[in-house]
């Protein structure tokens, strides 16, 4: 479904003979690879199934500090060092975003042994049993099976006894204890979710064991390892009954302290924000822009997603166009509306000025640069994970070839200049236009209503290639956010989001056989969001997996 | 300044076993004192955006060098420094994403382009540096970033193909991971913490013990994974017994941060470009590693208020300046920024000539290069880049002078480092841009 946009100009790949490929993904280029076939070889199908493809994963760190927490109930805090994703276009926990280098070898083994020194100094509250043989080969077995999500194997409980016994030996129990948590912390069982399936439903398509399903599911949802209930029911073989499997997603989805956050990740890394902190702004020219109102936008993010998903009408058009959102104090005097008698409460904006979620001031502040507001950033936003559609990197002289721009020119006149040099309009159609549709938001994301030179914003913006619902102009967010809430095209290009983000996906990876029919079931069911975590889980596409070609 | 204990040190990173070696640990040392056989250790130091190159070539006779407006912070150590001219890196005009991803990719690397535009397909010459030198040192290589920690967009350190080595940048937490606990008192008992550090290595080996089990079980693509991040454990396995060999001018340095104050702020790179540079060469005095780079990260350009420049009006930020550097004036904001990176690099090599070392000073037994991934900045081209190379190599580097290679190549310049610390190599990077080793 996704429009290839390759080849909006004439690049300067083939000058030394390098290749044809322009696309394929530099960071912050704006690079997505198109070919839904892969980079290589012929097409993977989904052996008729909808089944898809799955790489191995590294936990996040994200998912690892819920992961320490939830393991050990709260009594052991993670450590700071656990590397950091490496996000560039796709989901945090894209394999190639979690390569682990020499340092972050080291800096897993400094966060293993800071969750390990909080288990021995307090060794009585992790461990319940009275010290020796017996209570460590029980914490092995049980501490062993979560961490692991699945029971150990004889040589695996072999290794983890040997390992308590040589510290316990030098140090005594406690030692031995924390000796195996540093272990298991840095084991590939615990870093990596691995896939091995149970049994193979069909040459090269394998189905999810029960275990590896609950731990899917878990991440997929709460961000972190399966609770006691999700363990039991792999244990008991139940999990790999479709509709158990929906009941237990029901179940994960009907937590909103746990769903919540894992759902805002999300919609965090689909909109491609990672936090504006205050001196990321020009604070000569924006001085309100403090850390006070940095973080209260971060967080009214959060609640605005979180009410949408927690509200009547959880749909991909409330999230498009819903002005209801929640404000502190120092919101409500940056929206100019009645401050909250509580901390935050809940408030109807002006839906001209705050429809839905592309209006957000944390979203606006990060898709613009220091000083100003970036049509090309807000377009290319709008058009790689709204439309799906891939945007090649600019040539590698596009900025030594740049146009000069008069003095104190508006953004609508810098990109009518631009569109018209040389041959930069053939991609900057793609993105300027829409861009110019979000001019009523400042780089700090605040209203206006008068441009740079002092002239009435002009707001109108155009999409200009695109499917024939989408294409053609509009005057402002609002009316875009209307336009991308109808499209077909925009509601299936969430759900192969979602599905990407699930699983860490590449968009090569997305197999079309395995994603369309997700795609055209949150589609007819008018985008329900919470509607489409349930179709999917009950899916071919997560409950099964196509084997490599190399597999 | 109180010395550190090199018995405790080795302690303190697991060296060999459990908390009751720590006696014997303790006859390792005290630290080397002068002698002649010190290390020879590399450093690269890496700025962005070029140089305004007719304010930074040096004049005169190559003996006599007059330095330029941009090279005048180095002249109280202008018998140490060689400032290099016509050296290219043509690699960057092979890779198709931008003008400086490609450059900053290209940079220490050379490497060709396989074709996926990604990051760089081959090591960087401080790793494999690294690699031949094969130090008995805890670490590797050290890499600072100013400004950004992580794996960039301008990556420009790599372990191998697709391999990216992340620059660290909190200087509390590297302070914390290299020198913490160097003052403790041997004769407490061990903490808890102190006892798992001493366990590092059964740890490690149980924790390889559990990647065998799982690799064999691996679809072909996981295993390379799977492969590689084992490699890496083994690298720290012996890189965790190691304990260097720490000069008399080893002590733990200070880091003493302001109040407010943020690594990741681009406005007070100021403070983290001082505050790294004293780990960097604390870190080059105590032997953790004899390979290190520190690169500034905001190519997009801090306003430099330290300085009191600002970009002018008519330009969003320091980037869009550098691209119309020729159609600009006034040229005072460029050149006082240029200058500043000289003086952090004047500031480097004071440190490195006031730090003593065996029978001299730390510089004396270190080659020091500083370098930026363009040459000319308007057209982030990539000929005649602006390298300063700093210190006598052990008596391998002349300096004192300046060098005009008169159009040689990056790799070749990194083959002659290659051959100062004892390796044959006589490729660097992609063999289309490399005939050998130049001459110094």
């Amino acid at each position: 479904m996704a429009l290839l946009l390759a080849g909006c100009y004439t690049g300067i790949s083939d000058q030394n003979g390098s290749g044809e490929g322009t696309d394929t993904g530099g960071e912050g280029s704006g690079g997505e690879s198109g070919d839904e076939s892969g980079d290589d070889g012929p097409p993977v199908d989904c052996a008729g199934l909808g089944a898809g493809l799955a790489p191995m994963r590294r936990l996040t760190k994200a998912q690892y500090d819920n992961t320490i927490r939830d393991l050990f109930e709260g009594q052991v805090q993670p450590g700071s060092t656990f590397p950091v994703s490496v996000i560039h276009e796709e989901y945090s926990n894209n394999p190639a975003a979690n390569v682990v280098s020499l340092s972050a070898a080291e800096d897993i083994l400094i966060a293993a042994e800071h969750a390990a020194v909080q288990v021995i100094e307090g060794i009585d509250a992790v461990v319940a049993c009275d010290p020796g043989p017996a209570c460590a080969e029980g914490f092995v077995d049980d501490f062993g099976r979560r961490a692991f999500r699945r029971p150990l194997s004889t040589a695996e409980r072999t290794a983890l006894l040997d390992v308590y016994a040589q510290a316990e030996a030098e140090g005594g129990f406690a030692d031995g204890i924390g000796t195996v948590v540093t272990v298991v912390l840095q084991a590939p069982q615990f870093l990596y979710l691995f896939e091995a399936g149970g049994e193979e439903v069909q040459p090269g398509v394998i189905a999810l064991s029960d275990y590896e399903l609950a731990t899917r599911l878990s991440y997929l949802l709460w961000d972190t390892t399966p609770d006691d209930t999700l363990l039991g029911l792999a244990e008991a073989g139940e999990l790999s009954d479709p509709e158990i499997l929906r009941e237990q997603a029901q179940r994960l989805l009907d937590d909103p302290t746990r769903s919540g956050p894992a759902l805002d990740r999300f919609v965090r890394e689909w909109m491609h924000f990672d936090g504006v902190p205050a001196f990321d702004k020009d604070a000569a020219r924006f001085p309100a822009y403090d850390d006070v109102l940095a973080t209260a936008m971060d967080q009214e993010l959060s609640r605005f997603v979180d009410g949408v998903l927690q509200g009547g009408t959880p749909t991909l058009r409330t999230l498009l166009t819903s002005p209801v959102t929640q404000v502190d104090a120092t919101l409500a005097d940056f929206y100019g509306v009645t401050p909250p008698g509580a901390d935050w409460a809940e408030v109807e904006l002006p839906p001209q000025q705050r429809p839905g979620l592309l209006s957000r001031p944390a979203l606006l502040a990060e898709h613009s640069t220091a000083s100003s507001s970036a049509p090309i950033f807000r377009g290319r936003l709008v058009r790689t994970q709204l439309l799906c559609d891939a945007i090649p990197a600019p040539p590698a002289d596009a900025m030594a070839n740049a146009p000069e721009y008069p003095e104190g020119a508006t953004e609508r006149q810098r990109s009518e200049i631009l569109m018209e040099h040389m041959n930069c309009g053939a991609c900057h159609s793609l993105m300027n236009p829409i861009g110019l549709g979000f001019e009523h938001y400042d780089p700090i994301g605040a209203w206006r209503d008068l441009d740079v030179d002092g002239s009435s914003i002009d707001a109108r913006g155009e999409i200009v290639v695109g499917a024939p619902d989408l294409v053609g102009e509009f005057d402002g967010v609002p009316e875009l956010g209307e336009r991308l809430a109808e499209s077909e095209a925009v509601t299936a290009c969430f759900a192969n989001q979602f599905y990407r983000h699930s699983l860490g996906l590449e968009v090569s990876q997305a197999l079309s056989c395995a994603v369309e029919p997700l795609e055209q079931a949150f589609v007819e069911s008018g985008g329900d969001i919470p509607g489409l975590v349930l179709e999917l889980i009950g899916s071919n596409a997560f409950r099964l997996r196509v084997l490599a070609e190399e597999e | 300044m109180r010395r550190r204990s090199l018995g405790r040190r080795s302690f303190l990173r697991g060296a060999g076993g459990i908390a009751l070696a720590l006696p014997m640990l303790e006859s390792v040392g005290p630290a080397r004192a002068g002698g002649s056989t010190a290390p020879v250790r590399y450093l690269q130091f890496m700025h962005v955006q070029g140089t305004l190159w007719n304010e930074w070539a040096p004049s005169g006779s190559p003996d006599a060098m007059v330095l330029s407006p941009i090279l005048s912070p180095l002249e109280p150590l202008r018998d140490s420094i060689l400032p290099v001219m016509g050296c290219d890196n043509p690699s960057a005009s092979e890779y198709g994403v931008n003008g400086h991803v490609d450059s900053g990719r290209t940079l220490f690397t050379c490497a060709p382009n396989s074709g996926n535009n990604d990051l760089a397909d081959g090591p960087s010459i401080d790793q494999v540096l690294a690699d031949r030198i094969d130090a008995p040192t805890p670490y590797k290589s050290l890499q600072f970033g100013v400004g950004r920690a992580g794996v960039g967009e301008y990556q420009a350190l790599m372990a191998g193909p697709q391999d990216p080595v992340p620059l660290d940048a909190d200087p509390q937490q590297i302070f914390d991971q290299l020198f913490a606990g160097l003052d403790d008192d041997p004769a407490q008992q061990p903490n808890a913490a102190q006892r798992l550090r001493a366990r590092r290595q059964s740890v490690l080996d149980a924790v390889l013990g559990e990647f065998n089990g799982t690799v064999a079980r691996a679809s072909a693509a996981d295993r390379q994974t799977l492969e590689r991040h084992a490699d890496k454990l083994r690298e720290l396995e012996i890189q965790l017994s190691n304990q260097g060999d720490a000069g008399v001018g080893c002590s733990t340095p200070v880091v003493d941060l302001p109040p407010g104050y943020a690594h990741n702020d681009a406005g007070q790179d100021d403070v983290s470009s001082r505050v790294l540079i004293d780990l960097m060469v604390m870190a080059m005095a105590c032997d953790l590693s004899r390979v290190g780079t520190l690169q500034y990260t905001n190519y997009h350009g801090p306003h430099y208020p330290w300085i009191g420049v600002d970009v002018p009006g008519s330009y969003p930020e320091w980037h869009s300046m550098v691209h119309d550097l020729p159609n600009m004036a006034d040229l005072s904001a460029p050149r006082a920024v240029y200058r500043w990176y000289m003086e952090e690099y004047a500031y480097l090599l004071q440190q490195l000539a006031d730090t003593p070392d065996g029978d001299g000073s730390l510089l004396d037994h270190m080659l020091v290069m500083s370098i930026s991934e363009l040459g000319n900045p308007a057209s982030h081209g990539t000929n005649d880049l602006p390298i300063v190379l700093a210190g006598r190599a052990g008596g391998q580097l002349t300096p004192g002078r300046y060098v005009d290679l008169g159009g040689a190549r990056t790799g070749e310049l990194f083959v002659t480092f290659l051959n100062m610390f004892g390796a044959d190599d006589t490729v660097f990077g992609n063999p289309a841009h490399c005939s050998g080793a130049v001459s110094l």
